[in-house]
């Protein structure tokens, strides 16, 4: 009896209550990832990578793009493979994508297969008005607004200004934008470019992306939207901490006109990459929107709409 | 690897069809007398929801044949016991929430006396606030709901407490490992007037102490240090009979859960003076139930059941610290106390008359009017610094404003019998609440109907439609104290569904009963968190963090059962789908498309065996089985592509809403009562019981976490918090 009583409360305290959970071979096997967006005007790159099992015990995620996959463009009926770019690692159609196509698409690695189907949007918006109104703030940095190249611009500088983009939304449907502005700095003496996107903060409602806006009209619809922003950008820096010299300076709106799917996508997509941490533990998990029947990803449409303006 | 469980299930299911096989063989030739008890209960049982009864989805706990069975901890408990019929499920491991036919835990109406209790949970759920001692009956209802019912979905539990004994004084006592109580009736003036009490109280916190006094000691830093998690509960009823017409009834319940820490630092050095800190910390959590009812019977026809009830749960933290500085000249101290308080208050009054015109009709209407006060969270922070002889106070108090409700119901229902073979209960129950000057009301008919095929053999079929104003916020893991319940609100709808059941019931010669039962139930403006919702935060209010659907779960329901004789038990088997559909616009989930629920569980089997071998000696055993729960999870990961030149990120991927599912759960608990009469005072009987929780050591899981192991694996882990567990307890009757 003691032996057996032993036994038992040695199998009781010595149970291990934390152990690792196996997972079956077909919930780890690697998922074809289609991303395409139809941008009107311009032939359609498709991007074919694999998903990485988060418990596959390896540590790095990144993907190599899938260069031998099998990918078939069908547009209003008819249909054409698609060349990998191996430069730029995606296929892309030789026939450039129209407004309100309809567009199939058929992936085949190996024995996976992908599909989606979607209809280009029927129109692209385009920016009405822009505004940059710089505002000088503080008198330690000295900043001199100039039309034209300017040797006496100082090293050090700072800028703040109000900027924005008005379009107006055609009213009928939902409809989804995008908007986004960059700030492109040249600069001596290899008139390298230095690329800093603004960061907008949403004033109309809670959807605010870091560096691009990503809305639907809902509110709006068939009205005139007015986005609009501060900016504050400081002179940028060499390797030796040292201020450079910025020969000129242009800003860069740009606003594509998206169709729902891309908007979910990309709406889901932030939100996903936004829920980490330790509370994250706490909350929902946030589904990533596909309409990749088969795989994951997103096929979608865009028309761009690009104002670029040269500051100084 | 797992053991394979349709081993464990054949074997188990050969052992079961071979003992009442063989019992069955013997049994018509055995006299029983010291089974008369028994035999009593289950007859009434039968009468009342076998093949000759109306209702339908409806169960008799068998009572005393449950306290036989192994219990957790050695507790028995009633909602745990009631997870082990067809068509319930329970949450997680050993907690006592119940999912009754695809429905959530706050769709069941639990009723003590005809008292609504809010919160049945102790100790995070692992026990129920049910005293099995105290109760004299527990009846579930899954669907054909009788139109005195409303207010809840899924499941209306009616839960009665002993009356008292108006001749004799009885008790029981028993103490367990981790909690002891006692129960004792009798009466207060003989044949008019009689009491019931019953108490109980956990002491893991006492077993603490020592062990913490050993931490404190030996750290530098602490002076004193107590902590520890208890609860308690009391049942009252008195019952006095006036005359034969007239019985007034009184019910009290008292029950709280407690978790606390007391800490203080020694002295240490502050420049040239020394200070000292306390802390104190107090979490406590309960319900209250009062109830005052008088049966009055005008004659053998109509009989009046008036009452008034109050329940309150409430949920109370509170933060506590004070820091004092002994300086040579002059003393500050400081103290801040935060605390957070939430819960529920509900005034009813209700009048139910019972009218009985001829014996093919029995007339049920009533109507009930209930005043609740909702506070779902109210915070206050208080601060005092005392320096130089100077005080400086700040009592505050915030947070949400209380709510105030009013619900009404009336009903009517005939329990009628309409020749040989047809009898039914129809009924109509109609329901309006009133929160924030907005007016809701639901029409609601009820039926029931029974076709008798031949003696032994029914078909019944049912319906019922349901509407709840009343909604749970919870994370839906574990029963949280802290989770809120809520009226709708303008955002917010009242739930509803629609359920509809046909069955086939057949008792065999009063010794075995067999039923099975088909459901169908439509649920609309379901609740469920939206994607990325954080239970903790408080950034937005609560209805901006759920959305809601649709649902529907169908299953099939098999129960054999057992209730008389020296073997009982059941085998109760349940094939069911819960799915959930979120697709209305702004508050899509899963991409509008079905996903099933988190307790969609297709295969659900319990087997329970009780064997007396004689008045001193029997045995128990039960093994469940059920398909895993569901989780959300991202088992693959991609990059996002650069779609425009942003660069791209890490996504997780997540096929659908509760894509995994946990690994299937089994269990088996194997329980020994021996009984004694003692020596000394031969009226008190002696029980010591043995029972082992999970004997085989199922690693089962209660949750799972990702991180990483000891090979610095990124895995998913599991969390078994019950391996095999044996428990001893005593108990005693007089």
């Amino acid at each position: 009896m003691k032996h057996y009583l032993s036994f038992l409360v040695c199998l009781s305290v010595f149970s291990s209550c934390i152990t690792d959970v196996e997972f079956s071979s077909e919930e780890l096997e690697p998922q074809l990832v289609v991303n395409a967006v139809g941008v009107v005007g311009e032939p359609l790159s498709v991007s074919v990578t694999k998903s990485v099992a988060v418990f596959s015990n390896t540590e790095d995620i990144t993907p190599s793009p899938v260069s031998d996959a099998t990918i078939i463009l069908t547009t209003n009926g008819h249909s054409e493979p698609l060349e990998y770019d191996a430069a730029e690692g995606v296929y892309r159609s030789a026939t450039v994508v129209h407004y309100a196509d309809s567009l199939g698409l058929q992936v085949a690695v190996g024995n996976q297969t992908a599909s989606s189907r979607i209809r280009v949007i029927n129109y692209g918006v385009e920016i009405e008005q822009i505004r940059f109104e710089p505002v000088e703030q503080d008198d330690y940095y000295h900043y001199e607004k100039v039309e034209d190249h300017d040797d006496s611009i100082p090293v050090a500088w700072s800028l703040d200004a109000e900027v924005g983009i008005t379009l107006t939304d055609p009213g009928y449907f939902h409809n989804y934008y995008m908007a986004s502005a960059t700030v492109f700095l040249y600069h001596a003496p290899a008139n390298d470019t230095i690329c800093r996107w603004f960061r907008w903060e949403d004033r109309i409602h809670n959807e605010a992306f870091q560096d691009r806006y990503v809305m639907e009209d809902g509110p709006y619809n068939g009205k005139t939207i007015s986005l609009s922003q501060d900016y504050s950008f400081y002179c940028e820096t060499d390797e030796k901490g040292q201020s450079l010299h910025v020969d000129s300076m242009a800003v860069e709106y740009c606003l594509y006109s998206i169709d729902s799917r891309l908007y979910r996508y990309l709406q889901s997509a932030y939100s996903n990459r936004q829920l980490a941490g330790f509370m994250s533990l706490f909350a929902e998990p946030i589904q990533v929107y596909t309409n990749i029947n088969g795989g994951m990803g997103v096929f979608g449409s865009a028309a761009k709409n690009v104002v670029r303006v040269r500051i100084f | 690897m797992n053991p394979c469980p349709i081993r464990y299930a054949v074997l188990l299911l050969l052992l079961l069809t071979g003992v009442i096989t063989l019992h069955a063989q013997t049994n018509d030739t055995i006299v029983e007398p010291h089974t008369d008890l028994n035999e009593v209960t289950v007859t009434a049982t039968k009468k009342q929801f076998g093949a000759d009864a109306s209702q339908m989805s409806v169960v008799a706990l068998p009572l005393e044949q449950i306290k036989s069975l192994p219990a957790f901890m050695g507790e028995t408990d009633i909602i745990k016991s009631l997870q082990l019929m067809p068509g319930v499920q329970g949450g997680t491991e050993g907690s006592s929430g119940m999912y009754v036919r695809g429905g959530g835990p706050d769709e069941n109406l639990l009723l003590v006396d005809g008292v609504p209790v809010y919160n049945v949970n102790h100790a995070l759920g692992f026990f129920s606030i049910f005293d099995a001692d105290a109760v004299k009956s527990v009846t579930l209802y899954k669907g054909s709901f009788p139109a005195r019912f409303g207010g809840r979905l899924s499941s209306v539990v009616d839960v009665q407490l002993k009356d008292g004994n108006l001749y004799a004084y009885h008790g029981k006592a028993s103490i367990g490992l981790i909690s002891s109580k006692f129960y004792v009736e009798g009466p207060l003036w003989k044949g008019h007037t009689a009491f019931s009490l019953s108490g109980r109280r956990t002491y893991y916190d006492l077993f603490m102490q020592p062990v913490l006094a050993i931490i404190s000691g030996q750290n530098e830093s602490l002076k004193r240090l107590t902590a520890g998690y208890y609860f308690w509960d009391v049942n009252a009823k008195v019952t006095h009979s006036f005359s034969q017409q007239d019985k007034l009834f009184s019910t009290f319940y008292m029950g709280d859960d407690v978790v606390y820490a007391n800490v203080k630092t020694r002295d240490y050095a502050v420049g040239a003076s020394t200070a000292e800190e306390r802390l104190k910390t107090r979490m406590q959590w309960g319900n209250i139930v009062a109830a005052l009812r008088w049966n009055h019977v005008f004659n053998s026809n109509l009989l009046l059941n008036t009452a008034v009830h109050y329940t309150q749960y409430r949920f109370h933290t509170k933060v506590g610290m004070e820091t004092a500085l002994k300086a040579s000249m002059d003393n500050e101290n400081g103290q801040f106390a935060l605390t957070y308080n939430s819960g529920i208050h509900d005034v009813t009054g209700k009048v139910e008359l019972d009218y009985t015109p001829t014996d093919d009709h029995t007339l049920r209407f009533g109507a009930n009017y209930t005043y609740h006060i909702y506070r779902p969270a109210i915070q206050s922070l208080m601060t005092r610094m005392e320096m130089s002889r100077q005080v400086e106070t700040m009592d505050t108090t915030f947070g949400d404003v209380p709510v105030h409700a009013h619900e009404t119901a009336l009903y009517a229902e005939d329990e009628m019998t309409l020749g040989n073979y047809v009898k039914m209960n129809l009924g109509l129950h109609y329901s309006t609440m009133t929160v924030d000057s907005k007016f809701h009301h639901s029409l609601q008919p009820r039926l029931s109907a029974r076709f008798k095929l031949y003696d032994e053999l029914s078909l019944k079929a049912g319906y019922a439609y349901m509407t709840q104003y009343v909604h749970l916020l919870s994370n839906n893991n574990v029963s949280l104290p802290s989770d809120l319940w809520v009226p709708i609100t303008e955002h917010i709808q009242p739930m509803k569904t629609h359920q509809a059941s046909l069955g086939l019931f057949y008792d065999l010669r009063d010794w075995v009963s067999f039923s099975v039962e088909g459901y169908y139930k439509h649920m609309d403006n379901l609740l469920e968190y939206r994607d990325g919702a954080n239970f903790f935060s408080s950034s937005s209010a609560w209805y901006d963090k759920v959305c809601q659907g649709r649902g529907w779960s169908y299953g099939i329901e098999v129960l054999v059962e057992r209730s008389v004789g020296n073997t009982t038990g059941w085998i109760g088997y349940t094939w069911s789908r819960t799915l959930r559909q979120f697709d209305r616009e702004g508050e899509t989930l899963n991409q509008g498309q079905p996903f099933p629920a988190k307790y969609d569980r297709i295969h659900d089997l319990s087997i329970t065996l009780s064997h007396r071998f004689s008045d001193f000696v029997d045995v128990s055993a039960s093994w469940v089985f059920s398909t895993g729960n569901c989780a959300t999870l991202a088992l693959q990961q991609y990059r996002q592509a650069d779609l425009f030149g942003y660069g791209s990120q890490t996504l997780d991927y997540i096929g659908q809403r509760n894509n995994f599912r946990f690994e299937n759960y089994h269990r088996l608990d194997l329980a020994a009562n021996f009984h004694y009469h003692g020596k000394h005072v031969p009226r008190i009987l002696h029980t010591w019981s043995v029972s082992v929780y999970n004997v085989y050591n199922r690693k089962n899981p209660y949750m799972m976490y990702p991180g990483y192991n000891d090979d610095e694996h990124y895995v998913l882990r599991k969390v078994t918090l019950f391996p095999i567990m044996p428990t001893l307890t005593y108990n005693l009757a007089f």
